[in-house]
């Protein structure tokens, strides 16, 4: 027997491929980690067969990689280190419940952010967004990744908007998280006015949060439920620009602590062009309209006398940024608000925004505090200037995070497609400066790739802590090998 | 001497002889806490049975950690404790050293700016409360009272708290921690040297610090850790002026936006449906149901049963009012801008009158006015434990955590019923069937629901009677099958003639094997199993817990 006959046997030989094409296709990604091809492709239909392949690959001793999104990917997490089965969980793409009451919706992994978000809106409701995802992303992936989102206010915790989970761990036992463990079982359990909201538990153990950050190397989800928000009714987004950051980072710790504003983010003007414009061209066009700090604010007004709640919120927010000699407006140049407004509350049009300057595009993001932000910046301005990246063409987006008390500085770097020697200089570019910037502080708390050896050879007590956590849910290493410290 | 001399001598070595005791006397008091005889291993007796064999106040990580690292080189039990609120904090076997942390007492960090605050175990909520406010920020100070620690609620137990609508969950409050693992190894979750996040790099190992109710001393020691905090519209300073019942002392001034709602429903539907329209529009800065009318009365309006007694008992107004107040709900708006402020009070009143609430008279007008505006805040925001009076004991049930329907409809209600019934017996206090705490979070993204019950500590009889309707409340609902609902927040407490082990034995194959989980944890994490295992959802190493 060979490998698909074995796991085609087990969960159908139609939903299983070793076909060259689609194993070429999955060996890698836009990422620095070298391309590795797996044996096989399986696509699981449910939680009984992750079960089934989990079990043998247990005993075949075969590496299981799991993926709920389209492709392309970026971060090298779903690229097989030791090749083994991709199981591509894209088709199991059920809504399972929106429940508007709750504010919350329950989604199979594979359901994707262009699939859900209009679902939502038909309830009123809304998910805390990343910076306008890829359509074909899976939702609860983005969740598992803890991709920032967009309305601090609303971002509790990292763990944020994911809430509970069900899993098949690495020792093929399956498990639900926090409210959703107990019996009767989804449904039984909405019979009786649950609605998996709270993550914590069961008792004395945070399960998902040992899943989420994981890449694939505790367990395979095969549903959550997720945070939703109200949809609002009045919905205003306003611009202020600066040619520095620092008033505008003022003004985004004053509008978080007040819980004025929803969405609450910082851009240079690349990232707010590549957002808007459709290529290249567009890009460079645009960028040159705009200034160099954009503060992008949202104000809502919800079911109960919306005007009144936008009134206040505006009347209060002016009066802050007053303070600081900024006045908020609702076009930036050409840049109109409501053209944003739509860019934020979607997944991405093809093609993906960060794709569309030069076709590829390489990441550097990582965990810092508000104040701290501007003291990577021109660092990282002068970095580039030394390896002849053009410094106007990187983009930067600042997130603040978990109500503030964090957020996420991501810079990214176009590269013109298939252009090696491009790609090698923002990689050098990119490990001299995460290097540089762990020592001043940084937190890579995301360490996809590179960023792995990095951030673990200077946390052993982190790493032989985690090997603990690994040797119960996943004893014999079965889930994505190779990545993080295992 | 339990120790043998060289070990004890060792222990003193890294304390100081001054910081350690075996003293029967000393140890003896260890054994005792407050409300100890509804636990089933002493009830209806005050003393747990197991002495520790030595009290250790370590004055640092570093002496936690030698002390921790000694433990396991000579195969000794240890438990550690902060402010030892309850019976969770003392050794549950034979053979513990008991680490109180009473000595480590710092708040090392305010960081403003990024709302959170860095804390040693022995730091109050009431200290860091008077701190933060002096800078605009506030906590989320727990029911247990003002005295309790910040670090054993943050990381050890539980974490409902009175402020959770806007400051949300402490299991969710969490951000970098420094933790003396069992083995005595030191983890610091997030950056090295930073407190801003705890979660990562990769996995979150807040994920095998914590849970839903804490490892209560099951998984190491605590050392210092990073909560969240949110803003504080208020004064930098509250001044107060004697005065009032409950807190013997009143508020000079309200806070300029600050109104006190509290609307009586007649049914749960009209109060749950209260919740999800005050949720829904982010009114309140705080949201509960404390009630019914005995509960409420007892609560703000007496700093004794005598003074509760003679205002309102004797003169019929809890009687009269406790139809009239089935459902009292307080819900605190706090606004930051006079605009916000009437933007809120206007839609809580159109909320209010639509979802059937009653704002009654008694309670907004003659004695009862200032009660609610200036005595209502100090009591919450200084957080008093003002349930237990009425009849010097209380226990409460297991807890649920979940949405407003669920719990009201598997908790509430059953237990009222059964609680009605022992009421009646006379051996509990008859509080109308009612005292629940019912408090929301995060906007009513869920609710918490406990009911007490409240017995006479010094008659065995009475706590008797309460354990055994507890344990009523427990074995009538298993006997529904979908009696179980999700995330009991006990699980494994509430049935107190019960041992932990049976609980869990009890509960474990209806949570997905939890225990099994938790028993495979704790090996992986505490192999010579040194950190007292007697609280920690895995219990006790017995052959019935059978680990593949
Ligand atoms: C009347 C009453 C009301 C309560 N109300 C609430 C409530 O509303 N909400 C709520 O969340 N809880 C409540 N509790 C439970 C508990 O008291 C609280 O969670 C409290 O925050 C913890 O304080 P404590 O003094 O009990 O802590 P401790 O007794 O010091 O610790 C609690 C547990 O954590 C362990 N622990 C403490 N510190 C450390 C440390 N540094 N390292 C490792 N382990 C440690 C202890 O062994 C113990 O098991 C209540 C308890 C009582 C008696």
């Amino acid at each position: 027997m060979n490998l698909k006959q074995e796991v085609g046997g087990l969960i159908g030989a139609d939903r299983v491929s070793d076909d060259p094409e689609v194993i070429a296709a999955l060996a890698g990604d836009m990422s620095f980690v070298p391309s590795r091809s797996p044996d096989l492709l399986a696509k699981p239909k449910g939680a009984k067969d992750i079960q089934g392949i989990v079990a043998w690959a247990n005993q075949a001793n075969v590496p299981l990689v799991p993926v709920s999104s389209g492709a392309p990917h970026s971060r090298g997490d779903t690229v097989p280190s030791v090749g083994g089965v991709v199981v591509d969980l894209s088709g199991m793409n059920e809504i399972l419940r929106i429940n508007r009451k709750n504010r919350v919706a329950v989604i199979e992994t594979g359901v994707t952010f262009s699939q859900l978000i209009p679902e939502l809106k038909k309830e009123g409701l809304r998910l805390n967004l990343p910076l306008a995802p890829r359509a074909n992303k899976s939702v609860l992936a983005s969740g598992l990744e803890r991709e920032p989102v967009i309305i601090p206010r609303h971002h509790w915790d990292a763990a944020d908007p994911l809430l509970c989970l069900e899993v098949v761990f690495g020792t093929g036992e399956v498990f639900q998280t926090g409210e959703a463990s107990g019996p009767g079982g989804l449904q039984g359990q909405w019979q009786i006015g649950g609605a998996q909201k709270f993550p914590l538990g069961p008792h004395q153990v945070d399960y998902h949060k040992l899943i989420q950050g994981a890449q694939g190397t505790i367990g395979i989800a095969t549903w959550a439920s997720i945070k939703c928000e109200l949809y609002p009714v009045i919905d205003k987004l306003y611009f202020l620009s600066d040619t520095r950051l620092e008033r505008l980072i003022e003004v985004a710790y004053r509008l978080i602590r007040l819980d004025l504003g929803d969405e609450v983010f910082l851009l240079n003007n690349f990232t707010l062009a590549s957002l808007l414009a459709p290529n290249r061209e567009g890009i460079d066009k645009l960028v040159r309209t705009l200034p160099p700090w954009i503060l992008v604010f949202t104000v809502c007004g919800y079911n109960r006398h919306p005007e009144e709640k936008v009134d206040y919120q505006e009347k209060d927010l002016f009066e802050i940024t007053q303070k600081e000699g900024l006045t908020p407006g609702q076009s930036l140049g050409e840049v109109k608000a409501e053209v944003l407004l739509r860019v934020i509350r979607n997944a991405s049009p093809e093609p993906y925004w960060k794709l569309r300057y030069g076709g590829e595009n390489y990441e550097l993001f990582f965990i810092t505090t508000l104040n701290r932000v501007e003291s990577f910046i021109p660092a990282l301005r002068e970095m580039a200037v030394q390896e002849n990246y053009p410094a106007s063409q990187i983009g930067i987006y600042i997130q603040p995070v978990v109500q503030g008390t964090s957020c996420h500085l991501g810079f990214d770097f176009p590269c013109p497609q298939g252009d090696a020697r491009e790609k090698a200089r923002i990689r050098g570019l990119i490990e001299k400066a995460s290097l540089a910037f762990q020592k001043q502080g940084a937190f890579f708390s995301r360490p996809y790739g590179s960023w792995a050896q990095m951030v673990y050879s200077q946390n052993t007590e982190f790493v032989n802590a985690m090997k603990r956590v690994k040797g119960v849910f996943d004893p014999k290493n079965i889930l994505n090998p190779g990545k993080l410290c295992f | 001497m339990a120790l043998a001399p060289h070990i004890y001598k060792m222990f003193a070595n890294i304390v100081g002889s001054v910081n350690i005791s075996d003293d029967p006397a000393i140890l003896e008091t260890y054994t005792f806490t407050w409300l100890n005889e509804f636990n089933n291993l002493c009830a209806p007796g005050k003393f747990l049975p197991h002495h520790p064999e030595a009290v250790l106040l370590p004055g640092s990580t570093e002496e936690v950690q030698a002390i921790v690292r000694a433990c396991n080189r000579y195969g000794i039990k240890f438990k550690a404790l902060s402010t030892g609120y309850g019976s969770h904090s003392l050794p549950g076997q034979p053979g513990v050293v008991v680490l109180d942390l009473r000595r480590m007492d710092r708040i090392l960090e305010i960081d403003e700016k990024n709302k959170f605050a860095v804390v040693e175990p022995y730091v109050t909520w009431a200290q860091l409360e008077a701190e933060v406010i002096k800078r605009g920020l506030f906590t989320t100070p727990v029911q247990a009272g003002s005295q309790a620690s910040v670090l054993a609620n943050l990381t050890s137990g539980w974490g409902m708290n009175t402020f959770g609508n806007h400051g949300g969950h402490n299991g969710r409050n969490a951000l970098g921690i420094e933790w003396v693992l069992p083995t005595g190894d030191l983890l610091k979750l997030g950056p090295p040297g930073e407190w801003f996040t705890g979660d990562g790099p990769g996995p979150s190992l807040r994920g095998v610090m914590r849970g839903h109710c804490g490892a209560q001393g099951g998984m190491g020691v605590f050392t210092k850790g990073a909560i969240k905090l949110h803003h504080w519209p208020g004064p930098p300073k509250l001044e107060t002026e004697p005065g009032g019942m409950m807190t013997a002392y009143l508020l000079k001034e309200i806070p300029e936006f600050l109104e006190i709602v509290a609307p009586c429903f007649d049914t749960y539907e009209q109060m749950i449906d209260f919740f999800y329209q005050v949720g829904d529009a982010e009114l309140a800065y705080a949201m509960m149901r404390v009630g019914g009318a005995e509960h409420m009365f007892s609560l703000m309006g007496a700093i004794s049963n005598k003074e509760m007694y003679e205002q309102f008992y004797s003169t019929g107004l809890v009687q009269a009012m406790a139809e009239e107040m089935k459902h009292p709900c307080t819900v605190m708006i706090f606004a930051n801008s006079r605009r916000e402020f009437e933007y809120r009070k206007k839609v809580m009143s159109e909320i209010v009158k639509e979802t059937g609430g009653k704002i009654l008279e008694v309670m907004t007008e003659g004695p009862m006015k200032d009660i609610m505006m200036k005595q209502m805040p100090v009591a919450l925001f200084g957080n008093c434990t003002l349930f237990i009076h009425h009849a010097g004991g209380f226990v409460i049930s297991s807890g649920y955590m979940g949405t407003n329907e669920s719990v009201v409809r598997h908790m509430g209600i059953p237990q009222e019923e059964i609680k009605g019934k022992w009421a009646k017996s006379g051996k509990i206090l008859d509080d109308g069937a009612d005292s629940t705490y019912y408090n929301s979070f995060e906007n009513n993204a869920y609710v918490y629901m406990e009911m007490e019950f409240h017995y006479d500590a010094s008659n065995p009889e009475s706590v008797n009677a309460s354990r055994q309707c507890l344990s009523d409340e427990r074995n009538q609902r298993r006997l529904e099958k979908s009696g179980f609902e999700p995330n009991d927040i006990g699980l494994t407490c509430g049935d107190y003639e019960k041992s932990p082990q049976q609980r869990i034995m009890d509960m474990g194959p209806h949570y997905g094997n939890f225990h099994l989980w938790q028993e495979r944890i704790k090996r992986a994490f505490d192999p010579n199993d040194v950190s007292d295992r007697s609280w920690y959802g895995a219990g006790l190493l017995t052959k019935d817990v059978k680990i593949k």
